[in-house]
């Protein structure tokens, strides 16, 4: 199998593990929250409808184990790799996702609450847990354009979640405000992500 | 100098001395703003004081004229300023998130 068909599969797997977590919490309640239920479930499937919204602090944890995800995915492409690309793009993720992590974790301090593990929070970092072993075993271009492939992979699929679920879904607005510019952030991330992959081909 | 340029606006100085004032050093302050300076160009005299200030979540890295003059690293809400003491126009990126792009020129 190709790196191509790899981090395709891994794409599409990471993307099913996201919606599979999103409709396997539990029953709906939509009745729970009005407007911003409301809002969201006109352009829901009914499939969709019945998902279970995910709570402020589920949505809390889950973005801040996705920033800590890829930290440790940098952590391990700082250790293993000496592509210039991929060293570069390793310490911005730790920067950027450290200082996103910070906030949230103030954000989590002023409201004195209690992220809450979820289904999805730990699936997503048993695959991570599988991707890191999958790295660990590669060296040189093997391993730069394994890592920029899940790089970019991951961030379109975090992005994708935090933009058309998280946001709408989050129901404090310091919350919504912080998922809103970690959103920026990551998507300019995703477009770095982009430019490494052409670079390590 | 708000004191003074206060004054000006009193009328408490003469002609003369406002002449004088009007070309007293002034500071240009550039947002960073959402991955973008903002404004992104703008024009200077020699002796202003150009002040970046940090808005976005992340740290920002400023390197002006391929590192002629660089920040230090920008923290969240933090800001650097420099006193222009070059003619010219000079393009600057942020050495993290090199899309990030912004040019000021002397007039
Ligand atoms: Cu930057």
């Amino acid at each position: 199998m190709n790196t191509f068909t790899k981090s395709f599969l891994t794409l599409t797997l990471a993307s099913a593990v996201l919606v599979g977590c999103m409709t396997a919490n539990g029953p709906a309640t939509a009745e729970q929250s009005m407007g911003q239920a409301h809002m969201t479930k006109t352009r829901m499937t009914k499939e969709e409808a019945a998902a279970p919204k995910l709570n402020d602090l589920e949505i809390a944890h889950i973005a801040y184990t996705a920033g800590a995800i890829d930290i440790r995915y940098a952590h391990l492409a700082l250790a293993l790799s000496e592509d210039p690309e991929v060293l570069n793009f390793a310490e911005l993720m730790i920067r950027d996702h450290t200082a996103v992590n910070n906030k949230a974790l103030a954000l989590v301090q002023k409201l004195q609450i209690t992220p809450q593990d979820n289904a999805m929070s730990q699936q997503l970092s048993q695959q991570a847990q599988q991707i890191r072993e999958e790295l660990s075993q590669l060296r040189g271009k093997e391993l730069a354009k394994r890592y920029a492939a899940n790089e970019l992979g991951y961030h379109q699929t975090v992005n994708n979640v935090v933009e058309n679920t998280f946001i709408p879904t989050a129901q404090n607005h310091e919350l919504k405000a912080l998922l809103t510019a970690a959103l920026q952030t990551f998507k300019v991330h995703e477009g770095h992500a982009e430019a490494m992959n052409k670079k390590v081909m | 100098m708000r004191f003074i340029v206060g004054l000006i606006a009193l009328g408490i100085f003469s002609g003369e001395a406002v002449a004088q004032t009007a070309s007293l050093p002034q500071r240009h302050v550039v947002h960073i703003e959402a991955f973008a300076f903002q404004p992104p160009q703008i024009i200077v005299s020699p002796g202003d004081t150009i002040v970046w200030v940090n808005q976005d979540i992340v740290p920002h890295f400023i390197s002006i004229a391929e590192g002629q003059w660089q920040s230090p690293i920008i923290e969240e809400g933090q800001s650097w300023e420099m006193v222009v003491d070059q003619t010219g126009s000079h393009a600057y990126i942020c050495v993290f998130h090199p899309k990030m792009m912004g040019a000021f020129a002397t007039n």
